[in-house]
């Protein structure tokens, strides 16, 4: 059933002192009284597309905006229109939930995918460091130290990470550029985790073993997965074991738990509510299915998090550097988005593919809003942060600042939603230690090396902070 | 200056380490002492060639060797081979379909090792359809394992499953199964239903544990009582040797050379070494080490009619176009025994496709070499493979970047911000009166970009006497972009370049840059540092030195050439050692 936020929302509030026997939405209450809720399940996903964008086209223009002590910000449902000309017209019941930021920013330049879950700025597209003053730790990314925190799952999940990229073969860029918006770090470097395009392994990978589950196969593969974790742990304890090797057999163990976990479950029986149909197109389509194709990714995504597969996920509606020619939509030029980024910058074109970007995140954030929790009335979205982010401010100039940053949910009430701010010179990182706090991290779990904070401008106040004013 | 131009440095680095070195000599514990026979591990090297640019410094440490995950084609090679074909390539790649392949790393695909869900899950997956499709027949269980005693109903007796482990299990692992492993298989074996289930669960296993799955070199001798620093063993340098020049599992003559013990010295890895090269996978190597190293990824997509004339841009050219390139470098380096210099001024091509003989102007004889144009083509830098764009714009500079980055190992940083000019990095605007190299010299002319693109325009010009298909141009052809011809001008391919030793070169086109190049160290020193860190999936430091001497000389002295480079590679005293970071730091 499609749940109405506005319509409930108003309905709830018209009710007055009869609601006062019925449980407030989280959503609706401040962050301390939110915070005492049972813990609900929140989930961050990250919608990201690479090229840059138009901050001029995709910021709000119209709505009243007042000063605040970090720049100006303004109600979204203040106005009736569009949120803006890329945030179009499907956002509009989406505006009580959204918070748009402007005026974050980084070091740095270039097509930088470390940036948008890391605060990576330093890096340039090839991973290499930008500066040569020798002082990059490399960080992992934010939807990682997640994955890995107690606060997140408390017991193993199913699918500890999904990471999808709904995009078409090939169109990337000459050689071997990174491609992803997730990473690990072992040592000095940063290791990209890798994102799936074909439907049908994601697909096999959230729902193919639950429609028929193989028993005694099934028992097997437990029994052998059991022995495998067991060498893989004392594996990790081999004194000859490099330090930096050790991440990359820890990961391996996170994994192979989860591939236990999912044994578990699918041995005491899943509930089949929420698998979705068998995808019917594969990864290798024609630019004019990529609608199709991309739905097809959301509906995978949507269905995960409303099966309580995963809490964390990104999914890339482009490459870091992409090079597809988007034909189907209107005022297609014959080449590609990327050549299109640096000939126009700012073009019809241009505007059509960002604003098809948006639409997809749009469909994304509708599939979510839908009741969760009967009792309180919260949406999977409420529960949630839908994050939709960039590598880049302006796509024509490459830049690290002025990021597009479009927040969906309120992570169980402890995002202020309904929000356009227009900040001055705000740490970017500032927004990924507000999404930590919001998953329920404690500073320990994401500062490195005893400095206070997370990424690039760590040790330095008040970089350790959240985004003060989105916090509710 | 980026981390390339911070690692080209270390030869600067290493004058210095020189000095630290020889000052704390004598508290230095070479680790060559402790070796059996006396001989010095690390003997250092005085290098042949004048201009060679590296020093060996004898008892320095190797390299740190971050661990291995076997990349993908590795995995559906080493599937292939340890099933003797039993499995077919096609119904392999079918199975493994769900594990990502390497499409992302910052160099070559061996230094990604960090797993996703996905390759755990697909491993499984691969390995239990691998195992069912031999269990499902008796023979070819029995062939794709090598033990002829299993039982008809795929059982194994108490000697049999001996048998079984200390063959079958040892290939999956690459040495010989330890007696706490054959314990948990026996375990394992037991506690299914069926016999069948037994020796299928201890298939999936196998091909499921560290072992299968990564180069782990654990088991060596700790060097001088240290504990960071090892002499692998040699079933460790058999899988080292084998998945560098073949890209799979040792064969049975590497494994018995191993179980005898006879394998780490420098004559027998020498032997073995050409034993492989000699094979077709090590000319597959060859191929995945020029795509990897050049960044080869062209995509034949639509040109406009009137630039590509009657030239049909497919998919097919494309691989021609690969298959040429391939071919040229296996025939220059196997069969010539040719040098990097060959490699870079070579006319020699081997092709038949006749859309790639328009391209060249010349039509190609099979595997009897034509030369192509005099004036035109001088070895892999003008080959249509290396030049193609997958555009109609020639892209010059991606073109000079890429010269810089990969033939000069030239550290480049992005282009800084230009808050205040929003059209700064755009491309130059068209022009039908100016050409390529004119509208890029005047947007780059300026204070503010001149400092890199004095290092990318030169090349990037040069090269512009090559269009996006790669065909050789004296005049450019000015299409609007309705792909309308509206000018025709003069190719100005002349300029100078500073390269790293400070060298000016002063050139009137591109295969005069190339040769002036050749005749520098520059581009050979940036070739088997590309080598070192292909063979090994990491970069090269400074403990490569010695390593990277000889390879620059064999490289580069007639009648030795590329094949002995490699050669020196896999002979070398760190090939055989793995140095252990201990750092908490990370």
């Amino acid at each position: 059933m499609k749940y109405s936020s506005i319509t409930r929302r108003y309905f709830l509030q018209g009710l007055g002192g009869a609601t006062l026997s019925l449980p407030l939405l989280p959503s609706l209450l401040p962050r301390a009284q939110a915070a005492q809720l049972p813990n609900q399940d929140i989930r961050f996903i990250t919608a990201w597309h690479g090229n840059g964008n138009i901050p001029s086209r995709f910021f709000p223009n119209n709505i009243p905006m007042q000063n605040f002590s970090g720049g100006t910000k303004g109600t979204l449902t203040a106005v009736n229109t569009p949120v803006s000309e890329i945030l179009s017209t499907q956002f509009n019941n989406l505006k009580s939930k959204m918070i748009v930021i402007s005026g974050l920013r980084l070091q740095g330049h270039g097509h930088n995918p470390a940036v948008t879950l890391g605060g990576h700025g330093r890096l340039d597209e090839y991973g290499f460091d930008q500066f040569t003053d020798n002082s990059f730790l490399p960080f992992p990314s934010i939807d990682q130290i997640m994955a890995k925190s107690s606060a997140v799952y408390p017991t193993a999940p199913f699918v500890r990470s999904l990471h999808l990229k709904a995009v078409r073969a090939g169109n990337r860029f000459v050689g071997d550029r990174p491609d992803s918006v997730s990473y690990t770090a072992s040592g000095n470097n940063l290791i990209q985790i890798p994102h799936e395009r074909d439907p049908m392994i994601i697909f096999n990978l959230l729902f193919g073993t639950a429609l028929n589950v193989d028993t005694a196969k099934t028992q097997k593969n437990k029994k052998v997965m059991d022995l495998v974790l067991e060498d893989y742990k004392s594996l990790l304890g081999n004194r000859r074991l490099s330090t930096q090797d050790k991440p990359v057999i820890e990961e391996h163990i996170n994994h192979v738990d989860e591939m236990n976990e999912r044994m578990v479950q699918l041995l005491q029986g899943r509930d089949p509510k929420n698998i979705p149909k068998t995808p019917n197109l594969t990864m290798d389509i024609p630019i004019t299915q990529l609608s199709e194709f991309m739905s097809i990714h959301i509906d995978l995504l949507a269905a995960a998090i409303k099966s309580n597969q995963t809490k964390i996920a990104t999914i890339m509606l482009s490459r870091v550097t992409d090079l597809d020619t988007y034909s189907f939509l209107p005022n297609a030029q014959n080449h590609s988005f990327h050549a299109e980024t640096h000939a126009a910058g700012d073009s019809p074109y241009l505007v059509s593919i960002y604003r098809y970007f948006a639409s997809k995140v749009a469909e994304l954030a509708t599939k979510l809003d839908v009741i969760e929790n009967s009792t309180t009335g919260s949406t999977y979205l409420d529960n949630s942060i839908l994050y939709f982010g960039n590598c880049m401010g302006v796509g024509i100039s490459h830049t690290l600042y002025d990021f597009p940053v479009v927040i969906l949910g309120s992570g169980g009430g402890f995002l202020k939603t309904n929000q356009f701010l227009r900040y001055s010179q705000t740490r970017y990182n500032q927004l990924l230690v507000t999404f930590l706090q919001a998953l329920g991290l404690k500073q320990s779990e994401y500062q490195f090396n005893n400095q206070i904070g997370y990424g690039e401008y760590q040790g330095a106040s008040p970089s350790n902070s959240p985004l003060a004013d989105i916090v509710a | 200056m980026g981390f390339w131009g911070r690692f080209m440095n270390f030869r600067l680095v290493l004058f210095l380490s020189i000095i630290a070195v020889l000052v704390s000599f004598q508290n230095c514990s070479p680790f060559v002492s402790s070796l059996e026979g006396g001989s010095s591990f690390f003997s250092g090297y005085q290098a042949r060639l004048a201009n060679n640019p590296y020093t060996c410094l004898p008892n320095t440490d190797p390299e740190v060797q971050p661990l291995r995950r076997l990349t993908k084609q590795e995995y559906l090679n080493t599937l292939y081979d340890l099933f003797q074909g039993e499995v077919s390539v096609e119904q392999i790649r079918s199975f493994a379909e769900e594990i990502p392949g390497e499409e992302i790393s910052t160099s070559f695909k061996n230094f990604s090792n960090i797993p996703s869900l996905s390759h755990i899950n697909g491993y499984l997956k691969t390995a239990e359809q691998m195992t069912a499709v031999i269990l499902a027949d008796n023979l070819k269980l029995k062939r794709a394992t090598g033990v002829a005693c299993i039982g008809s109903d795929n059982s194994l007796s108490a000697p049999c499953f001996e048998t079984f482990a200390n063959t079958f299990l040892k290939r999956v692992l690459r040495r010989p199964i330890l007696s706490s492993e054959k314990a948990k298989m026996l375990f394992l074996y037991n506690s299914m239903e069926t016999p069948e289930a037994g020796l299928s669960a201890m298939i999936t296993y196998s091909l499921v544990s560290p072992s299968f799955l990564y180069l782990l070199e654990l088991e060596g001798k700790d060097l001088d009582g240290r504990q960071d620093l090892l002499l692998i063993n040699d079933y460790e340098l058999a899988s080292r040797l084998s998945y560098f020049l073949t890209a799979s599992m040792p064969d049975r003559e590497l494994l018995a050379l191993a179980e005898q013990g006879s394998l780490n010295n420098p004559e027998e890895i020498s032997k073995q070494s050409k034993r492989l090269l000699a094979s077709a996978r090590a000319k597959e190597m060859m191929g995945d080490f020029l795509a990897q190293w050049l960044q080869i990824d062209p995509s034949a997509s639509a040109y406009t009619p009137a630039f590509r004339g009657d030239i049909v841009t497919n998919s097919a050219l494309q691989q021609n176009a690969s298959r040429e390139l391939n071919d040229f470098v296996v025939q220059t380096v196997w069969t010539d025994g040719g040098t990097f210099k060959d490699l870079l001024l070579s006319r020699k091509a081997y092709f038949t496709d006749s859309e790639l003989g328009k391209i060249y102007g010349v039509q190609g004889n099979g595997t009897k070499a034509v030369l192509l144009p005099e004036g035109e083509r001088l070895g892999i830098l003008t080959r249509a493979q290396y030049l193609m764009t997958g555009s109609d714009d020639s892209r010059p500079m991606h073109r000079g970047a890429g010269f810089q980055r990969n033939i000069l190992c030239y550290g480049l940083n992005q282009p800084p911000p230009f808050p205040d000019d929003p059209t700064a990095l755009m491309p130059p605007a068209f022009d039908p009166n100016l050409t390529t190299r004119e509208r890029f010299h005047e947007k780059t002319n300026k204070s503010a970009c001149i400092g890199c693109h004095v290092k990318i325009n030169p090349p990037a010009f040069a090269f512009e006497h090559f269009d996006s298909l790669g065909r050789f141009r004296n005049v450019e052809r000015i299409l609007n972009k309705d792909g309308q011809l509206v000018n025709t001008l003069p190719i100005e391919g002349s300029d100078q370049l500073t390269i790293e030793s400070g060298e000016q070169l002063q050139f009137q086109n591109p295969l005069e840059l190339i040769q002036k190049i050749s005749g520098t160290p520059v581009p050979s020193a940036c070739f088997v540092e590309k080598w070192v860190s292909y063979a090994n999936g990491r970069l090269p430091g400074i403990n490569d030195s010695c390593t990277l001497s000889k390879m620059y000389d064999s490289a580069n002295i007639p009648g030795e050439g590329v094949m002995h480079m490699i050669l020196k590679l896999t002979t070398a005293e760190t090939f055989r050692a793995r140095k252990i970071n201990r750092s908490e730091e990370i």
